[in-house]
């Protein structure tokens, strides 16, 4: 067995094409992005210099905008896991809970805003935030909160909050598919157990179906985390990182550096740390989901 | 006497709490058929919304520029603009576009899941030195922004002579794809129990066997919705398009969204015909896809 | 089992139908796709024949997506122009829209690989660099000696004796506005700033959205504040850039610069741009005021994209005036600069017919002529040859007017004369202040800090 599974020729064949192309994809620039980090490289053609750790001193010691982008990715992400999570959760157990007709109609309704380009998106957000010809201003209004209206997505006060709706608001599907999956997987046998044990629906669900979740919740959390420090496209649709830069997420300031400032010595020493940071997080939470699941 | 008393008295409280049973069963119906109701009417509250939109960009698509401006956030068209159509499909080049896209994605996508498959095998399954060196490496895929690795891959694809062609673009989104794959993948593979696969080795099956005709089969559910998730991001995807790819016969569908998004295009309605028509083909596929992910999804459920 | 064998069968089918459709890609069959391709973007039939030894093919890269109208359109024809008349050249057209033409361009010169003719910028952010390493190939004015160049439009592509580019536009801004709305309002054309004020005041009452902006890019509101730092400096108005480009002195000591900006805020605080201007972009701004929706837009004096999506009638009710100086002012309404910003430059490396192409496209009666009669736009050449009297009566005649009443030939927008990360600073600095987080003062102390800042690093290389 361990002859079959341990064959070297059938190990390299297997491997060999994906993580050459990895390696060569991603793998190769992320080395160079290394390199260009200890440089002043413009992105630009012509000369540039060695300027050693400058680039990562200057991340740390005067670059709030970094700090600020990454604030807003952690705030993002702690915001995404309690509502996404929890709504998806829910939604899961309700339609599992429904049965027939439809279960099956709203299990596929609810993963189809993930099919529809992100470009929608941010033109129905800028469209819903309007302040003249809003939704949300006309339903304040409507009530008679007019005092509650505003410009959302430009007012320092709401900007950052509108934003991270947005990306929650368009975050549902995929969890939803998950946790879906992760009820369905549960046999049913252990419903039928509980009941006969005389366990009301309600224990039902927090006893048996949330901790049988446990691995979907760490796949969504994990993506969760990681889709949170990447949020770029949607903020280029709409508020493009404003007021000043307190909406901007790290990708978007990368980019930025990179392509717009002739900066892309400086971007990639930012890129490194981002991924840096990024394993970092990982590491961290599988640490917390051993701990959990020690318990 | 005592004993009939005490029998009848017994035939009493059976009766009376069988009448208590009864009652009580239909409060649990009642309860049950409103919880029910109330379930599905919030349930298709929040997926109404999630719809909307959907409604709204083919509304729009359907009035012209000015609409978006009005009093009420859908609009009844006085007159069916089925012409931004017509504008959207012919300026916007959608018929090219579109062919090459049904050659990239569905290219890249196919290929991504061959690749996610073997790969997520040997880390599952197969047994040698640097797996998990090389897992990390994959898993660091996910966490690369993808902005800082479009200058070297265009200079090195330059260099290989795959710049502007269909190979530019389905190496760059095969090799995006497969981290996100092989991660699902993964845990999908090790969720099944490999006596299955060891006792086919042992009947004489090859490895290759086995994980085509043995293990692909049982997560199906699963490389489904990996073929789902590579097909949604190969087909809205533009930046690496646009740098990768320069000549005219070989854009893809995005493009043509972005013929209409420059900062001089202000024909809002066309841009929202071009938005439906691109975004139409992912919702159909997902449709049709959709009962067969689920079917998977149930069979595994079944199995367990 | 059978299932899973059907599928390895399809997926490794597919294979090697791509390994066929690259071969495809490569340039060997696929003529049908490629003359249909062509048939709906005008453009010329590349690839379906193997290109013979006399022909050679002319690479245009340009922002100008839309080939059905402005420039694009003036490109696309003349091209085939060109072509029909020299059937030994071929000349095929890349367009990306702006925001991703920017990354492509970059991405060419990083890899040295820049198509024969491209759309720039001259500008030290963009030009400069590229000339610096040598990737563009010097041009001979002396071709164009007699085209009606305007002198200033010069500045930005010569490098000591030496050209690297063709200027090819001419920027200017000016107000728009609805007649029909002012009418009903009993509103007269400004003439002054406080008239301005007054005349938003009164919108305003009536529940009107004065002036159409776009705010989500700093760059529109910013030239509006150059234009009144002009008005109210028009003859010092340079030290901007010398305090920018050579920290020369602080900007909160320039009064002008700090006039300015609480100019531009004082606007705002009157409700003067529409309610939604920080978020919107160019497109948001223009149907704002094409729906008559605000009684004002403030953009660049260009016929063609006025006209290019009005409704029906609505063209007749546009018209145009100078933004207004203060009645204290020492400048005047037409104290502002038209801008020469963009130009067209030859790779290194490009064969002598890119040249000849280039030369012939930018002469007057190609160029000029044709972005006016198809663009309605002005180039860096004179135009009043190609002007009708048609035109002089409609709206392309006052825009038209309005460029004669400016009063300052080029120039760089201060901004754009320091590096690319102030510019982002500033940008963000703009956006900071316009949303009302920080004060004018405030803004213009972390300015003069950010620009300090920036200078160094350039002198320390």
């Amino acid at each position: 067995m361990s002859k079959t599974f341990g064959n070297k020729k059938t190990i390299f064949l297997m491997v060999f094409p994906g993580i050459a192309l990895i390696l060569f994809v991603i793998f190769i620039p992320i080395l160079i992005s290394l390199y260009y980090g200890f440089t002043n490289y413009s992105g630009f053609a012509g000369s540039y210099s060695w300027v050693g750790l400058s680039n990562y001193i200057r991340i740390f010691t005067k670059d709030p905008q970094f700090w600020n982008c990454l604030k807003l990715a952690f705030q993002q992400a702690v915001i995404r896991v309690i509502i996404v999570d929890g709504v998806c959760i829910v939604m899961a157990i309700a339609i599992d809970y429904m049965a027939g007709r439809w279960e099956s109609l709203f299990r596929v309704v609810f993963f189809i805003p993930c099919t529809i380009s992100v470009v929608v998106w941010g033109k129905l957000f800028v469209q819903v935030f309007n302040p003249s010809y809003g939704l949300i201003n006309k339903l304040l209004n409507g009530v008679g909160l007019s005092s509650l209206a505003r410009n959302w997505l430009s007012d320092p006060n709401t900007a950052v909050w509108s934003v991270h709706f947005m990306i929650i608001w368009i975050a549902f599907g995929w969890s939803f598919l998950y946790y879906y999956a992760g009820v369905k997987n549960i046999s049913g046998d252990l419903y039928e157990a509980a009941m006969i044990d005389g366990c009301s629906r309600f224990k039902m669900y927090t006893r048996i179906t949330i901790p049988l979740l446990r691995p979907a919740m760490e796949v969504c959390i994990t993506l969760d985390v990681i889709a949170s420090l990447k949020q770029m496209e949607i903020i280029m649709l709409t508020t493009n990182g404003g007021p000043g830069y307190q909406t901007r997420f790290l990708a978007n300031y990368i980019y930025q550096l990179a392509f717009d400032n002739n900066q892309y010595g400086y971007g990639n020493a930012v890129s490194v740390i981002f991924v840096i940071v990024c394993i970092l997080t990982m590491v961290l939470l599988r640490r917390l989901f051993a701990v959990i699941n020690k318990d | 006497m005592a004993n009939v008393d005490l029998a009848q008295f017994a035939d009493n409280i059976d009766k009376s709490f069988n009448k208590n049973n009864r009652d009580q069963n239909s409060i649990a119906r009642k309860t049950k058929a409103f919880a029910r109701t109330a379930n599905i009417v919030l349930v298709g509250l929040f997926a109404l919304v999630q719809l909307f939109p959907l409604v709204w960009m083919v509304n729009y698509s359907l009035t012209t520029s000015a609409a978006v401006y009005g009093d009420s956030i859908l609009v009844w068209p006085e007159e069916f603009m089925w012409d931004n159509y017509v504008k959207a499909w012919t300026s916007g080049n959608v018929a090219r576009y579109g062919l090459n896209t049904l050659i990239v994605v569905p290219g890249s996508v196919l290929l991504s899941l061959f690749i996610t498959m073997l790969l997520s095998y040997a880390f599952t399954r197969m047994q040698w030195k640097l797996r998990s060196a090389f897992y990390g490496i994959t898993m660091l895929g996910l966490m690369i922004p993808l902005h800082v690795t479009l200058l070297p891959n265009y200079l090195s694809f330059q260099a290989l002579g795959i710049a502007d062609s269909y190979w530019g673009l389905i190496i760059p989104y095969t090799a995006f794809n497969l981290p996100f794959g092989v991660f699902m993948m993964t845990s999908f593979i090790k969720s099944n129990p490999v006596s299955v696969e060891e006792a086919a080795i042992i009947d004489g099956a090859s490895v290759w066997r086995v994980v085509f005709q043995i293990v692909a089969p049982m997560v199906a559910p699963a490389l489904i919705t990996v073929a789902i998730m590579d097909f949604l991001s190969c087909w809205n995807e533009f930046i690496m398009a646009a740098i990768f790819i320069s000549k005219e016969t070989l854009k893809t569908l995005p493009f043509s969204i972005y013929l209409f998004q420059g900062a001089y295009m202000s024909d809002y309605a066309v841009q929202f015909a071009v938005l439906t028509i691109v975004a139409m083909p992912p919702v159909i596929a997902y449709l049709l896809m959709s009962k067969k992910m689920t079917k998977g999804i149930m069979l595994g459920a079944i199995k367990e | 089992m059978k299932r899973s064998t059907r599928l390895l069968a399809l997926m490794l089918s597919m294979l090697f139908v791509l390994l066929l459709a690259s071969g495809c890609g490569g340039g060997t069959s696929g003529s049908e796709a490629t003359s249909q391709a062509s048939a709906a973007t005008g453009e010329p039939a590349q690839n379906d024949t193997p290109a013979s030894d006399d022909v050679v093919t002319i690479t245009v890269f340009s922002p100008n997506v839309d080939r059905s109208s402005e420039r694009g359109l003036v490109e696309e024809m003349l091209a085939n122009e060109y072509m029909a008349e020299h059937p030994n050249v071929r000349i095929v057209s890349e367009t990306l829209e702006n925001e991703s033409y920017k990354p492509k361009l970059k991405a060419y010169i990083a890899s040295n690989s820049l198509p024969d003719i491209f759309y720039i910028w001259d500008q030290p952010t963009w030009l400069d660099p590229v000339v610096e390493a040598g990737q563009v190939e010097p041009l001979d004015p002396a071709y164009l000696t007699d085209q009606d160049f305007t002198e200033a439009s010069w500045d930005g592509v010569m490098y000591g004796e030496e050209c690297y580019g063709l200027p090819n536009q001419s920027e200017f801004y000016i107000m728009y506005y609805n007649k029909e709305i002012f009418a009903d309002n009993n509103l007269e054309i400004p003439t002054s700033f406080e008239d301005l004020l007054a005349v938003s005041k009164t919108l305003r009452d009536n529940g009107i959205q004065p002036c159409a902006m776009s705010g989500k890019e700093q760059w529109l509101g910013n030239n509006l504040i150059w234009n009144m730092m002009i008005q109210l400096d028009p003859e010092g108005f340079p030290e901007s850039r010398e305090i920018t480009a050579n920290r020369t002195g602080r900007y909160a000591d320039y009064a002008p610069f700090v006039d300015a900006q609480s100019r531009f805020m004082e606007l705002v605080d009157a409700g003067f741009f529409h309610d939604n201007w920080l978020n919107a972009d160019n497109s948001e701004m223009y149907n704002m005021f094409a729906s008559a929706q605000t009684a004002m837009m403030y953009f660049a004096g260009s016929y063609g994209f006025i006209t290019s999506n009005l409704p029906e009638g609505m063209e007749d009710k546009v018209g145009t005036f100078l933004f207004p100086a203060s009645a204290n002012d020492p400048g005047d309404n037409g104290d502002m600069c038209a801008q020469y910003v963009t130009c067209y430059s030859i790779a290194k490396g490009a064969p002598q017919e890119a040249f000849d192409y280039l030369y012939w496209m930018m002469e007057k009666e190609h160029y000029t002529k044709y972005c006016w009669d198809h663009a309605g736009q002005l180039t860096a050449q004179d135009v009043a040859e190609y002007v009708s009297d048609a035109d002089k009566a409609g709206l392309k005649g006052d825009i038209l007017d309005m460029s004669n009443s400016v009063n300052i030939a080029g120039g760089l927008i201060w901004s754009e004369t320091l590096n690319s990360t102030f510019v982002s600073a500033y940008t963000d600095l703009l956006s900071t202040m316009w949303s009302g987080m920080i004060g004018v003062d405030d803004m213009i102390a972390q300015l003069d800090t950010v620009a300090d800042e920036c200078y160094e690093e350039i002198q320390n290389g």
